[in-house]
């Protein structure tokens, strides 16, 4: 783990007998430099010793890790770790490589010394560098196809319609401009869902009707009756596999984190997951198995169901991985707010074109 | 300050999963070995290339120097890698605030200073060598020796301070493992598989130098072994140690004197005219690589009998070399009388090309290449 914020001193008899070992062999090392003024020039060493460590922390350093937050960091999940080993090793051997590269030991008299083309030579260790990166990339992508390839996604939704859809909306909306929103963002997750990096089956879990609005490939599965743990308990139990089923109030979702989470479910050990919502609830949750005691006697729609959720995936010792925390639409004020998190989405412009109707400022999206 | 820096630094998913304990500990480990087979490899090279009087380096067996030395550079190469990703993973530890709490915090941080500036310093003048690269004010040999014992001790002190972190950091967690922690042990071996990876990479990419099978792999090593007259490189030319004339001159003599009863002088007719021997020897460059010939030529201990020198005697190989170091070499007592210590007059059953020190020069099991004087023309016993 890291010791982030704590500050620790050496302490324990292994300290001392390392200080009291290692100060000789380094005193030893200076005085073979300052025996040997003439070869060892002390105080150019010096400069050189104390300049590698300087030049390593305030320049190498700092560059490996703005290269690390601009470019790296911002790579999705399979290919972080190839990119990253990729970029590092090509740095080595470009370094490994540069004196050759340069030509600094070529010699007029002795052409045993740099024998090759050396542009071309770095340029082939660069390339197979990078074709290693590749192959580790499609196997990694392999391996979670694989393993992610069962692994259902469903929403949980209703058809949108006037009157029932989103009511908490209004005011300021009207009731068809609170379906509006609804059914955009319902089109926003499906989209979503649909060009999701997984490769298993997708499916609506409806109440209502499909619309136009239903991509092709996603199989309608009708929602059950009784509470909304009754009808998750039913919809896992007709998707009868490892499901991921998330809810229609989260337009901002990616395909990333869709991608992350039936990931996260397809690793060995991984038992369910879990997106806890910033009003208590969640807007995810995905199960290995379906298991209808997952949802007994968790209160729904309340503040602490996504606690009750969670301590119950832990009751029935299901290891739970937690996905990353979202802001769901309830009010209008939450509306804008995520609006502002997808600005380009099919629900922004219907957020958008209300709050320009109604004057209702738009406001940042951080809560 | 810790905690931005950490934040900036790690993969926007996961802040400081990678600038963790365990991963240090673990690069650490890898490194502390790296640096110590270094150290221990090298100064073997140092010792046998000056040795103080209590050291008798043996001439069996004859390959144990060729390993030694292509470890020492193949391991510093393997180093550069872990050295790197190691500063990387603790580089967070810089901004920690206060920067010590007491002396023995003081002494522990004071000690990185040494540590780091001198493995950067030992790793980069060690490739510099390698390529023949000198762009420095001071003798190579000095300070990488020097700087490698300050290198070595402070690491030593290190390897003192770090010792119960390191266990901890090792130790298996006592909790059940959680999806949580399992995605951590993912990332973290994904980062050590990208750091050992390229550690092999490297290693790939120039180990070809003195392993034969892998020439042609070795793309970033300065020299390919079976590049140059006669089929193996050259590390001095004979236009650079300035002997173009003097090896090819007809007056050349070769003399055996110094102790002996009967001083000899010989011209090449009458050294080739001597008993023959082969034997087939490395030659391991102390820049890393290596190849081996089969070697004809006269055994310096026939010539120290034809002398009458004593059957314990040194000596001392003299070349005609002009020009730069290692212009003489020392057999000991177990050199000078190994039965393949040879003054050779053939390689591949070709008499020797200039460049490779025609008309004679000294090949012996288990030495260093830059000890393999070329262009003899003395033999002087002690």
């Amino acid at each position: 783990m890291s010791t982030r914020g704590e500050v620790r001193a050496p302490s324990g008899w292994q300290f001392w007998a390392g200080l009291a070992a290692g100060i000789p062999v380094m005193a030893f090392g200076v005085g073979w430099v300052l025996g040997h003024p003439g070869r060892g020039k002390p105080v150019e060493l010096a400069k050189w010793v104390v300049g590698a460590d300087l030049l390593h922390d305030a320049v190498l350093a700092p560059v490996a890790c703005l290269v690390g937050v601009l470019v790296v960091a911002r790579l999705p999940g399979t290919v972080r770790a190839p990119v990253r080993a990729g970029l590092f090793t090509s740095a080595i051997v470009f370094a490994v490589g540069y004196p050759a590269l340069r030509g600094f030991g070529r010699n007029p008299t002795n052409p045993t010394e740099l024998p090759l083309d050396y542009a071309t030579a770095v340029a082939t260790a660069l390339g197979v560098v990078w074709v290693l990166v590749g192959l580790w990339w499609a196997v990694a992508v392999w391996t979670t196809r694989r393993s992610t390839r069962s692994v259902a996604l469903a929403v949980i939704a209703k058809a949108p319609r006037p009157g029932s859809s989103k009511t908490r909306l209004c005011p300021p909306c009207t009731p068809d401009e609170a379906a509006g929103v609804a059914q955009a963002a319902l089109e926003d997750t499906l989209s979503v869902m649909a060009t999701a990096p997984v490769a298993g089956s997708r499916a609506a879990v409806l109440e209502g009707e499909p619309g136009s609005w239903l991509p092709d490939d996603f199989a309608v599965v009708p929602q059950g009756a009784g509470d909304l743990g009754d009808r998750l308990a039913g919809a896992f139990a007709a998707l009868d596999g490892p499901a991921v089923v998330i809810a229609m109030d989260t337009p901002q979702v990616t395909g990333e984190l869709l991608g992350s989470a039936v990931e996260a479910l397809g690793r060995p050990g991984t038992d369910a997951v879990l997106g806890l919502t910033d009003d208590g609830g969640y807007w995810a949750i995905g199960l290995r198995r379906p298991d209808r005691r997952v949802f007994e006697g968790v209160p729904m729609s309340s503040p602490d169901t996504g606690a009750a959720q969670l301590e119950r995936l832990h009751d029935l010792g299901l290891a739970t991985a937690l996905l990353p925390r979202l802001r769901d639409v309830d009010t209008f004020a939450d509306a804008i707010a995520v609006a502002a998190e997808a600005p380009r989405s099919r629900f922004a412009t219907a957020v958008e074109r209300v709050a320009a109707r109604t004057g209702t400022r738009k406001r940042s999206g951080r809560a | 300050m810790t905690e931005v820096v950490q934040r900036a630094l790690g993969p926007a998913a996961s802040p400081s999963r990678l600038h963790s304990e365990r991963i240090a500990a673990i690069l650490g480990i890898a490194l502390g070995i790296a640096f110590i087979t270094c150290f221990v490899t090298g100064v073997e090279s140092h010792l046998i290339q000056d040795p103080p009087g209590w050291f008798l380096w043996t001439s069996r067996p004859a390959g144990l120097y060729r390993v030694t030395q292509s470890v020492h550079v193949a391991t510093g190469l393997a180093s550069i890698p872990l050295l790197f990703a190691k500063l990387w993973v603790v580089y967070p530890k810089l901004f920690e605030w206060p920067p010590f709490t007491n002396v023995a915090h003081f002494l522990e941080r004071a000690s990185l200073v040494p540590l780091i500036g001198g493995g950067i310093f030992e790793v980069f003048t060690g490739l510099a060598n390698i390529n023949q690269w000198y762009p420095w004010p001071f003798n190579f040999r000095t300070v990488h020796f020097a700087v490698a014992w300050i290198t070595i001790g402070a690491l030593i002190v290190h390897i003192g301070a770090k010792w119960a972190v390191t266990r901890r950091a090792l130790s298996r967690p006592d909790e059940p493992p959680t999806p949580e922690s399992k995605e951590e042990a993912l990332d973290r071996r994904r980062f050590l598989l990208g750091v050992f990876g390229a550690s092999g990479v490297v290693t790939l990419f120039t180990v070809g130098q003195t392993v034969r099978p892998l020439e042609r792999l070795a793309l970033l090593a300065p020299r390919r072994p079976s590049v140059g007259p006669q089929g193996f490189p050259v590390n001095r030319s004979a236009a650079e140690a300035g002997v173009l004339e003097l090896a090819r001159d007809p007056g050349y003599r070769f003399t055996v004197e110094g102790k002996v009863g009967r001083p000899l002088e010989l011209t090449l007719g009458q050294l080739r005219a001597l008993p023959q021997h082969e034997a087939t020897l490395p030659i391991q460059c102390v820049e890393g690589w290596s190849t081996s010939q089969r070697w004809r030529g006269v055994r310096v201990r026939d010539l120290l009998e034809m002398a009458g020198a004593d059957d314990d005697a040194r000596a001392q190989v003299v070349s005609l070399q002009r020009r730069g170091a290692f212009d003489t070499s020392d057999l000991n007592r177990w050199h000078a009388h190994d039965r393949d210590t040879l003054l050779a007059l053939e390689v591949d059953g070709e008499p020797l090309h200039l460049d490779h020190g025609f008309p004679l020069r000294l090949i012996g099991p288990n030495r260093p290449g830059v000890m393999q004087t070329k262009w003899v023309t003395r033999l002087v016993v002690s």
